[in-house]
């Protein structure tokens, strides 16, 4: 699978008695004019006011308004809130990494079994509701409920399983004899991991855009463990926009506008890893 | 790797964080929830134990088998059309070569998006009086398929699943796709030397070669619809039976409600469902495997 969807480029000759090349590209540009007319349609009204709105839907916005965004901004209160997204986003990021990749390196490489990389690995079919009443309780205890480390912890530890199982296959690759190489080097296990992982980098990006976008993305917890407005995501800002400009579509548009811009930039970047990221579920295992 | 046995100590650090959190939040938290599953209990208070009373008062509530049967439901038809529309949509992008990259970067945007922004544009999108869906059926004068569509009590369900299967599609696809692209060459170069249409290389040879694949994004599709959550908690304006799905009803009534103790029996019914339908469907792709 892993190496089927790297596999893009030389293909079969296309069919040569095929009639239907005409309707094939038809109904893929279908599909994706589909796929995006939403997102357009959003992008669209973002920049058009109320009357232009419910006047044409898909017509292009003349003249420009901009104050949806301006209001948008504040309402959603994007420097605190999009600063909060980002934090979440990239702390969780560094400490799941940092605590994954040595742990599935040895579950790759030192562990004699097989047995500790299962325990982990099950985790990924474990649904968030069966974790999340005890989470909840356990943060109130800790004195973690409505804190940034609070949340960023229960984001970690969401995330374990599944860089493992990402992780572990790139470094269950290395040959044993390139490990051995860097102990008769002098170096010790910690520095022969850290040898070792140049050669994980796929891995880590893969891992590191799918839990990026996850937690960006993430609404139930962020919901529930962070209260305050102080501590709020950009996500969460949005939904709550709603409910204070119920009909104000414009403003609601410049709003999701700025909460999906950063995830479109990700996928924009880190094309490849993203979609191997998310489709990941597929991989046998 | 011996060599780096013999550091056992050291060595048993590189896993020991990822054990402790992953132990702690994940393993013991589902410990903790089929325990609290057995309790009455509501914050504040403490947890008492009732043996399986919240199981029994589930099976009485109507609303209970509301969202169960809108969980199965929409779980059929997301089943249906996203397997059926993936497998064409891949297909089609499978037997092209100029743009192919495109169209496929391109299906797979809204995956990328959070499931609250989806539902947010859809919400405006199916707005009753606003919405551009109303107001262009009235321009094309449809003026009769105009609906109140999220609050009508039937249509609610359908237009809550509607971006759940729009928005996850575009990861199936490119799933199949590459799927398609690991049959060998030569089997299709000689099916269409013996002159089999491409309809019939797709019912075939496409299709009898992919099960196994067909049945892992049949677990994916399977796992994502017990923890559906967004779409439905944003489109309903937070919760009405009729357009919600297990994770929405798990939610509300542990945390609206502060029935934490049924909270936690349901938490566990979509645990055991979850899994259930998973290892099903790994015991059917099992049959396939050559």
């Amino acid at each position: 699978m892993e190496a089927s969807i790297r596999r893009t480029g030389r293909r079969h000759k296309p069919f040569k008695h095929s009639i239907g090349v005409l309707g094939r590209y038809l109904a893929l540009t279908l599909l994706c004019v589909t796929t995006i007319l939403p997102f357009a349609w959003t992008i669209l009204s973002s920049f058009k006011d109320n009357p232009q709105i419910y006047g044409s839907p898909l017509a292009l916005p003349d003249p420009i308004i901009t104050g949806n965004f301006q209001k948008a901004w504040k309402g959603t209160d994007v420097l605190v809130t999009g600063a909060n997204s980002l934090m979440y986003s990239v702390f969780t990021v560094l400490i799941t990494l940092a605590i994954a990749a040595p742990a599935a390196f040895y579950c790759a490489k030192i562990a004699k079994s097989r047995l500790l990389h299962t325990y982990f690995v099950t985790g990924i079919m474990i649904p968030v509701h069966a974790i999340l009443i005890p989470c909840f309780i356990t943060l109130r205890n800790l004195q973690g409920f409505d804190t940034r480390w609070g949340i960023i912890m229960l984001y970690v530890a969401c995330n374990i399983a599944f860089s493992i199982f990402i992780l572990s296959g790139f470094f269950r690759s290395i040959p044993n004899e390139l490990i051995e190489a860097s102990i008769i080097d002098g170096c010790g296990p910690f520095r022969s991991f850290l040898n070792m992982l140049p050669i994980a980098k796929t891995g880590l990006a893969t891992a590191m855009t799918f839990i990026f976008l996850g937690v960006w993305n993430e609404m139930m917890f962020a919901m529930i463990m962070l209260p305050s407005p102080a501590n709020r995501t950009l996500n969460v800002a949005c939904i709550n926009l709603r409910g204070q400009f119920v009909s104000d579509q414009g403003l609601l548009s410049a709003g999701l506008v700025i909460l999906i811009i950063p995830a479109i930039i990700i996928y924009m970047l880190f094309q490849e890893q993203v979609v191997k990221g998310l489709t990941a579920g597929a991989v046998k295992g | 790797m011996h060599v780096l046995r013999k550091h056992k100590l050291l060595t048993r650090l590189f896993v020991l964080p990822a054990f402790v959190l992953f132990t702690y939040f994940i393993v013991y938290a589902v410990i903790q929830t089929a325990y609290y599953s057995l309790t009455k209990w509501k914050i504040p208070g403490n947890a008492s134990f009732t043996g399986f009373a919240n199981y029994a008062k589930l099976v009485q509530l109507d609303d209970f088998w509301i969202v169960m049967r809108n969980n199965f439901l929409g779980l059929l038809l997301a089943l249906i059309i996203q397997l059926s529309l993936g497998m064409i949509f891949a297909y089609l992008l499978y037997r092209t070569m100029k743009g192919m990259r495109i169209f496929r970067a391109l299906a797979f945007v809204p995956v990328i998006m959070s499931g609250a922004a989806v539902a947010l544009i859809f919400t405006l999108i199916f707005d009753g009086n606003l919405g551009p869906l109303n107001i262009l059926l009235r321009q094309a004068g449809l003026d009769s398929w105009t609906r109140n569509w999220m609050s009508d009590p039937v249509l609610i369900f359908y237009v809550v699943l509607f971006p759940m299967i729009y928005q996850y599609i575009g990861s199936y696809i490119i799933i199949l796709l590459a799927g398609m692209q690991s049959i060998p060459e030569e089997v299709i170069e000689s099916a269409q030397m013996d002159g089999a249409s491409s309809f019939k290389v797709f019912t075939k040879i496409v299709i009898p070669s992919q099960v196994d694949i067909i049945l892992m994004c049949a677990i994916m599709i399977t796992s994502g619809s017990f923890k559906a959550f967004e779409h439905s908690y944003i489109m309903t304006f937070g919760y009405s039976a009729r357009g919600a799905f297990l994770g929405v009803y798990m939610y509300i009534t542990s945390f609206n409600q502060n029935n934490f103790g049924r909270g936690s029996a349901l938490a566990i019914i979509i645990l055991v469902l979850s899994l259930g339908f998973t290892l099903l469907w790994q015991r059917i792709a099992r049959k396939y495997e050559y």
